[in-house]
C-alpha cells in the first residue's frame, strides 16, 4: 500500500468515525447462510452491527466476539438487528473456515452473518468502512508450516436501517450494556 | 502412638513439599477454545516470591505444535497487532498477569479440538526456578 492510499484510507477512517450521512459504498460478499450480499446495501431496513474479525486472530478479535455475543444475548432476539462479521484475511478466511470458526464459538448464524470473498471485494469493503489490515509478521513452525498475523483496526460499526454509519468504537473493550442500549435505540426508531 | 506417628508423617511431608515448592508460581491459567490446527493464546498469572528476579524463556504445551511468548501492541497509526517477545522478566517479589489485549503465551497448530472445559498442559521455562507447569482451563 503506497502512503497516498494510506493516507487516503486514514482520512476516510476519520470520516466513517465522524458518522458521514453517506452509507459505506457496497461489494458482493459470500456468507455463510449461503447466499451473496451487496455487503453492506443488501441489509437495508435492518439495524447492523458490523465487525472485522480473521479466524487466526488469537486476542483482539476473540474479545471482539466474545463481547458481541454477550450484546447478542441482549440484542439478538429484535429481528431489527442482524449482526455482520466481514473477514479481514480472505486468503485464509473461506466460507467452509467461518462456519467452522462460527461453531467453535456458537454464532447463531441464521441473523450474525459471516462474510468473506474476493481478496478485492474485500478490500473494497474494508476501504469503505475505513478499516486498516495489513499483514505484520509470518511464523515458521517447526512443521514447515507457515502462519501469518495481521494488524488491524479495533472497531465495530453500527448502521441505521438506512445504512448509515452512527457508530464506531472499538470492539474489543465494548461497554456491551451501553452499546446494547444504542443498538436497541436505533432497532426502535422508523 | 499410630495417629501420633501419623500426624508426623503429614507435617514432615508437608514440609518437604513446601520447600520444594518453586517461589516463582504459576496461577489461573486458561485459554480460549479454538480447532485442531489453529491457533489459541493462553493466559495466566505468574507469581514471583523469591528476591531475585526470573524470566521466562521458553514456552511448551502439551496440545499444541509450537508456543511463545506474545505481547498486543497499538501501533501509530491505532491498528492492533502482536509481536513475539523473546524472554520474559518477572521481577522479584512482582506478579505479572498475561491477559487478553496485553501479554499472552501463543499457541500454535493445535493437536486437538479444544472446547469449553477442556485441558492442556503448558510448560515455561525459567533461568533460575526450572520449568513451571500449569494445566490451562478452555473458556470460551
Amino acid at each position: 500500500m503506497s502512503w497516498r492510499t494510506y493516507a487516503a484510507t486514514v482520512v476516510l477512517g476519520l470520516l466513517v468515525g465522524c458518522s458521514s450521512d453517506a452509507p459505506p459504498a457496497s461489494s458482493p460478499l459470500r456468507a455463510t447462510d449461503g447466499r451473496t450480499y451487496d455487503f453492506p446495501a443488501d441489509l437495508r431496513g435492518k439495524v447492523v452491527v458490523a465487525s472485522f474479525i480473521y479466524t487466526h486472530c488469537p486476542d483482539i478479535c476473540r474479545m471482539t466476539i466474545g463481547h458481541l455475543l454477550d450484546l447478542w444475548e441482549r440484542v439478538g432476539g429484535d429481528t431489527n438487528v442482524v449482526f455482520a462479521t466481514v473477514t479481514l484475511d480472505p486468503a485464509r478466511d473461506t466460507i467452509a473456515a467461518l462456519h467452522q470458526y462460527a461453531e467453535v464459538w456458537g454464532l447463531p448464524t441464521e441473523r450474525w452473518l459471516l462474510l468473506t470473498g474476493t481478496i478485492a471485494d474485500v478490500e473494497r469493503v474494508l476501504s469503505a468502512f475505513g478499516v486498516v489490515a495489513r499483514k505484520s509478521y509470518t511464523e515458521r513452525l517447526p512443521s514447515g508450516e507457515e502462519v501469518y498475523f495481521i494488524d488491524h483496526t479495533d472497531a465495530v460499526f453500527l448502521l441505521d436501517r438506512d445504512g448509515i454509519v452512527r457508530d464506531r468504537r472499538e470492539g474489543s473493550s465494548l461497554d456491551v450494556a451501553d452499546y446494547a442500549r444504542l443498538v436497541q435505540r436505533y432497532a426502535a426508531q422508523r | 502412638m499410630k495417629r501420633l506417628f501419623t500426624i508426623l508423617l503429614v507435617v514432615a511431608a508437608g514440609t518437604t513439599f513446601a520447600q520444594q515448592r518453586s517461589l516463582v508460581e504459576l496461577r489461573d491459567g486458561w485459554m480460549y477454545s479454538a480447532d485442531s490446527g489453529m491457533v489459541t493464546g493462553a493466559f495466566m498469572t505468574i507469581v514471583n516470591r523469591s528476591n531475585q528476579p526470573d524470566t521466562i524463556v521458553a514456552a511448551k504445551a502439551d496440545c499444541a505444535e509450537h508456543a511463545e511468548i506474545h505481547t498486543t501492541i497499538r501501533n501509530s497509526d491505532g491498528t492492533m497487532g502482536m509481536r513475539p517477545i523473546g524472554e520474559l522478566i518477572v521481577p522479584a517479589q512482582q506478579t505479572v498477569v498475561l491477559k487478553p489485549r496485553s501479554l499472552h503465551v501463543m499457541l500454535y497448530g493445535l493437536r486437538r479440538s479444544l472446547r469449553p472445559g477442556d485441558r492442556c498442559i503448558l510448560s515455561l521455562e525459567t533461568k533460575h526456578s526450572g520449568t513451571l507447569r500449569i494445566d490451562l482451563r478452555v473458556r470460551r
